[in-house]
């Protein structure tokens, strides 16, 4: 039966989407035809064919939700995107030109956050997303510091903190609505080594000296200054783990 | 000591995972406390009258209590049948009383359904919409008696038969379900509604964060531009590019889009070619709005659907082997799987 088969639509897998950066996938041909980058060149067709069946005027789902030209539009960008990812050589170029590498997983909030579509782009727009990204990364700073109820609500979380834990990271990114990815463009710290950090995971980190860092940029991006008791509490349980695990 | 954030404490994995992102898009009047257990609240919806809210919802609700104590609520206020498909008269006090400000308790206006597990709360039907606003004290109580339905009185799901139209409580009563349900027919007055339902449901969420955030004024004038031509290609897309404007906004926006799912049934289905809406029209409202959407399935048009009603029975009790009752049982697995209960 037909209904069986959508009711297996990659969004209903959540373990598929871990093992990529979801930044990448923003914005990409990927995100146009509602697939990711594990996904199978059977996945890619099955969705190719659905959203060209389900963008067209024969669909009576579609009533009074676009007009005929926004119809066209979205067609077009239908099929611009499948001519690149239908054929295994074009996709692995393609893959290497927007950066999609492995990483470890997201939690599962993020992903779905991240999953939402976005048109196709070419290597204009790309240009342009990137120039509007480095905008974005003094907006994103500035506006913690600007919003003074927001930047107390922050501090009042760093300041509840009995034990320097990921937790309290975690807590403060969720307060400032914020994602890895905003913390990670402003900061340079990588999205998985935030996330190793939110989650106290401290085996697989790499050295405290690394650690103090990350740290440091991390919570300054959160407009905390005055953080040195919190890094030195916290390298400290990273340092006394790697020595229990020598 | 490892210090735990709050939201770990809440035991059932899916209102953890959810909770958050779930909480930042409800009216913003109401304040949860993270530690009070909820249950799972699921609502149909969809805009139109005369789709199926009822039928759905009481038949649905039925099956749920086989395993888990259910209460449905009947939030069509002055359009209320949701007791007729119980076989119930309308009960002496209902949720018109609350809203009207007698004295009573959100408790003393639930009814046993006839179904083991199973409670109703009817709402009135003379009650005038007009003499309704969204703050007020009436409604406030009707949230309460559904947020604490599991603290209060152990109900472990609550299903809400929401009225027609997009009226300011009954977008935020779709909002505040963890599973919005949207049952649509195949026939273009249906889907149209559908869509004006999702409009009013986005821009009505866009606000709500807004005012959760305290700013309410910038979440206004986004929704203005994505409803009134940044969006006509897609009204993700266009959130998603006021992200540079406002980072945080656009983040909540899309947490609550994230928080809450959305699932569609087909309903009087007739043939073939109808059982491809309830999917097609997922994966519209997912590509073009951003919901985090799923098809729930379809219900085959069905004569025991009316043959039941004239006994003033349920049609799961009458027929439980009928076309609709059989496909109602893939709905609820769907919706078990989408909230991971059972
Ligand atoms: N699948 C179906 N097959 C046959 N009749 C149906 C079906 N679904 C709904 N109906 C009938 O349509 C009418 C309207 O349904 P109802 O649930 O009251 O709509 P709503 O609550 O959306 O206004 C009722 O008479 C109901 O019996
Ligand atoms: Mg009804």
């Amino acid at each position: 039966m037909k209904f069986e088969q959508n009711s297996n639509s990659p969004e209903e897998s959540p373990d598929s989407f871990a093992s990529f950066d979801l930044s990448k996938v923003r914005g990409s041909y990927y995100d146009m035809l509602g697939v990711l980058p594990t996904s199978t060149s059977l996945q890619v067709r099955e969705a190719y064919f659905r959203l060209k069946a389900t963008y067209t005027d024969s669909n009576q789902a579609i009533y009074s939700l676009m007009t005929g030209s926004d119809l066209a539009e979205k067609i077009k960008a239908i099929e611009e995107a499948f001519d690149v990812l239908r054929d295994v050589d074009s996709r692995s170029r393609y893959n290497e030109n927007i950066g999609i590498t492995e990483r470890a997983g997201a939690s599962r909030t993020d992903i779905l956050i991240e999953n939402i579509s976005f048109p196709p782009v070419d290597e204009g727009m790309r240009k342009a997303t990137r120039q509007a990204k480095d905008q974005k990364i003094r907006l994103v700073a500035g506006q913690i510091h600007r919003d003074s109820s927001l930047a107390l609500r922050i501090r009042s979380i760093f300041e509840s903190a009995e034990t320097p834990s990921g937790s309290t990271l975690k807590a403060m990114r969720e307060a400032a609505f914020v994602t890895f990815e905003d913390i990670e463009a402003n900061t340079k710290v990588g999205q998985e080594k935030i996330l190793l950090i939110e989650n106290d995971d401290f085996v697989k980190m790499p050295p405290a000296v690394y650690i103090k860092g990350f740290l440091k940029s991390i919570l300054s991006f959160y407009g905390i200054a005055d953080s040195k008791a919190f890094i030195e509490g916290y390298t400290l349980r990273v340092e006394s783990c790697h020595k229990k695990t020598k | 000591m490892k210090q735990l954030d709050p939201v770990h404490s809440i035991r059932n994995a899916f209102h953890r995972e959810f909770w958050r992102h779930w909480c930042v898009a409800l009216p913003n009047w109401i304040d949860l406390d993270v530690a009070m257990p909820l249950p799972t609240i699921i609502a149909v919806g969809g805009g139109k009258g005369g789709v199926g809210k009822s039928v759905i919802s009481a038949n649905l609700a039925g099956k749920m209590a086989r395993n888990s104590k259910v209460l449905a609520v009947d939030l069509d206020i002055g359009g209320a049948n949701l007791h007729t498909y119980f076989g119930i008269k309308t009960p002496k006090l209902t949720s018109s009383d609350l809203l009207l400000g007698s004295r009573v308790d959100f408790h003393d206006i639930s009814v046993p359904s006839g179904i083991p597990n199973l409670d109703i709360v009817c709402a009135g039907q003379d009650f005038g919409l007009d003499r309704l606003n969204s703050r007020a004290a009436g409604l406030n109580q009707i949230w309460a008696g559904i947020l604490e339905a599991k603290t209060k009185f152990g109900y472990d799901y609550v299903v809400l038969d929401l009225g027609a139209g997009t009226a300011s409580h009954t977008i935020d009563f779709f909002l505040g379900a963890h599973v919005g349900i949207m049952s649509v027919l195949p026939e273009p007055t249906s889907i149209e509604n559908a869509y004006s339902f999702l409009r009013a449901l986005l821009w009505r969420m866009i606000h709500n964060v807004g005012a959760r955030m305290g700013e309410e004024s910038l979440a206004h004038s986004f929704a203005e531009r994505i409803f009134n031509g940044e969006g006509h290609g897609g009204y993700s897309q266009a959130l998603l590019k006021l992200k540079e404007e406002s980072p945080r906004l656009v983040n909540g926006v899309l947490a609550g889009l994230s928080g809450r799912r959305l699932g569609f049934v087909a309903n009087q289905i007739r043939g073939q070619s109808d059982i491809e809406i309830a999917q097609s029209m997922a994966s519209i409202s997912k590509d073009f709005f951003g919901f985090n959407t799923l098809s729930l399935g379809y219900l085959n048009y069905d004569d025991s659907a009316w043959k039941a009603l004239r006994n003033r029975r349920l049609l799961i009790q009458d027929f439980p082997h009928c076309l609709f009752s059989r496909r109602l049982d893939e709905v609820l697995i769907r919706l078990q799987n989408a909230v991971r209960m059972s």
